[in-house]
């Protein structure tokens, strides 16, 4: 009683302050939150403006395939992925490259190719999702917007890609396309990390399981790149991505410690395979 | 001589106690009551990236203009987080947070941001400027004529973006097995 009673008028003191910063407390937050959603929507615009111009390098390399039917089927796996999985600002466009290469990319902002090569190998269409998912997957973690360190170092609700690429003047808007330069040479020569590669690759087996596809389908996927990896159909892949080897051990490692391991999923080969069949 | 002792402290706590009321009451009154009675036409300037001027003191209003940064205004009276404030010769009401009593220089977006990237000799560097990472990435070549050794083919995109594309139906494709 005697220690509470001499510093009584100090407790009196904090229980002021405390109850004076009361009213401004809520205020302060409704501020940051409005500020933080302003910036956000910046950020997101920019990012598809910078995915637009890495997809349109990617198109210039390779021909798109202009399969309205084959397009829409590849578009509805990938969209009702998307859907439920992806990020609820973005549209996700999903394309099919015309070469005989095996690969897949996916830019910013939303932009997800797949090569007619890759479909061509391909069996089921848990494969083809397992795909689509890996690369939303690196949408959705922004690693090519991160690796880039398109994002300023202090972490106040104003920094982001917005501040970086914002702007209209001539040098900015060079700059932005020196940076469309750098994203593209990383998908096709310097590839992202590899721990971002193995984390696209857990998310997608994730997503598939929640979706109900089968999970190995993915594993067996991977297993059958292999001889092409040799051969230099998939020298880009190659460079760009992990061994199959880690990437295998990777997803074993991951499906032992979810249990997935009786885990049977659908796999829809009949639907993929007279939808791919014209390709 | 201890209950003396005891009238004595408790005389000077209630002194105490006394400095505190009036002190909390007067930190109160200076955080809720003062402004709202003695607002007086200041001059305030926009900071950020620009505010949007609104015509009644909520975030549904109808937008008046949009306001660039450094722009000088009038603030009249405070509500809540807004503030009234007289830009030019229109009347509206601003977010307290996107006024300041600061002159603002007025900068590009671009410039001025601290941005933290590794040279080409490996060393770690802080740079200030937006040009001074362009140059270091050597993103701007001297002449700046060529822009990008890449192709590009933002007709192949369009036709992309303009293809069909329905969320509900293609979840529920996804839900079907054969």
């Amino acid at each position: 009683m005697n220690l509470f009673s001499n510093h009584l008028w100090f407790y009196i003191f904090i229980i002021s302050f405390v109850f004076a910063s009361f009213g401004n407390a809520q205020e302060f937050r409704l501020r940051a939150h409005h500020l933080f959603w302003k910036n956000q929507e910046a950020n997101t615009e920019r990012e598809i403006d910078f995915g637009r111009g890495v997809s349109a390098k990617i198109l210039g390399k390779y021909p798109i395939l202009r399969d309205e039917g084959t397009v829409r089927y590849i578009s509805q796996i990938g969209t009702g992925i998307s859907a439920q999985l992806g990020r609820p600002e973005l549209r996700y466009y999903f394309g099919i490259l015309d070469t005989d290469e095996i690969n897949a990319f996916a830019a910013p902002g939303g932009y997800i190719f797949v090569t007619r090569g890759a479909l061509i190998l391909m069996s089921n269409e848990a494969q083809l999702a397992g795909v689509l998912a890996h690369e939303l997957a690196h949408v959705d973690q922004k690693h090519i917007v991160r690796k880039l360190k398109l994002q300023s170092t202090d972490r106040s609700v104003t920094s982001g890609i917005a501040q970086v690429l914002g702007g209209a003047t001539l040098s900015a808007r060079i700059a932005l396309e020196r940076l469309n330069d750098l994203a593209f040479k990383m998908l096709m020569e310097e590839g992202l990390s590899k721990e971002d590669e193995a984390d696209a690759d857990q998310k997608a087996l994730e997503m598939l399981t929640s979706l109900g596809y089968d999970p190995q389908s993915y594993l067996d996927y991977l297993q059958s790149l292999k001889p092409y990896l040799e051969q230099g159909q998939a020298k880009v892949l190659s460079k760009t991505h992990p061994t199959i080897i880690f990437r295998y051990n990777n997803l074993r490692e991951f499906i032992m410690k979810n249990d997935l391991e009786n885990f049977k999923g659908k796999k829809n080969e009949k639907r993929f395979q007279k939808k791919i069949a014209t390709l | 001589m201890e209950a003396l002792h005891q009238t004595q402290l408790n005389s000077f706590l209630l002194s105490k106690i006394k400095f505190v009321l009036i002190f909390s009451a007067l930190f109160l009154s200076s955080n809720f009551i003062v402004p709202v009675i003695f607002a007086k036409e200041e001059i305030r300037y926009v900071k950020g990236l620009g505010a949007v001027l609104r015509e009644q003191p909520s975030i549904q209003s109808k937008k008046l203009t949009k306001l660039s940064r450094g722009t000088k205004v009038l603030a009249l009276e405070v509500k809540g987080i807004w503030h009234k404030v007289i830009a030019g010769e229109i009347q509206g009401w601003l977010l307290r947070g996107q006024i300041t009593n600061i002159p603002v220089k007025i900068k590009k977006l671009v410039l001025g941001q601290k941005i933290r990237l590794t040279s080409s000799s490996g060393r770690r560097i802080r740079l200030r400027t937006f040009s001074a990472i362009v140059g270091v990435k050597g993103l701007v070549d001297s002449k700046g004529k060529k822009i990008s050794p890449y192709q590009t083919d933002y007709a192949a995109l369009e036709w992309l973006e303009n293809q069909p594309s329905d969320e509900e139906n293609s979840v529920l494709f996804l839900t079907l097995s054969e």
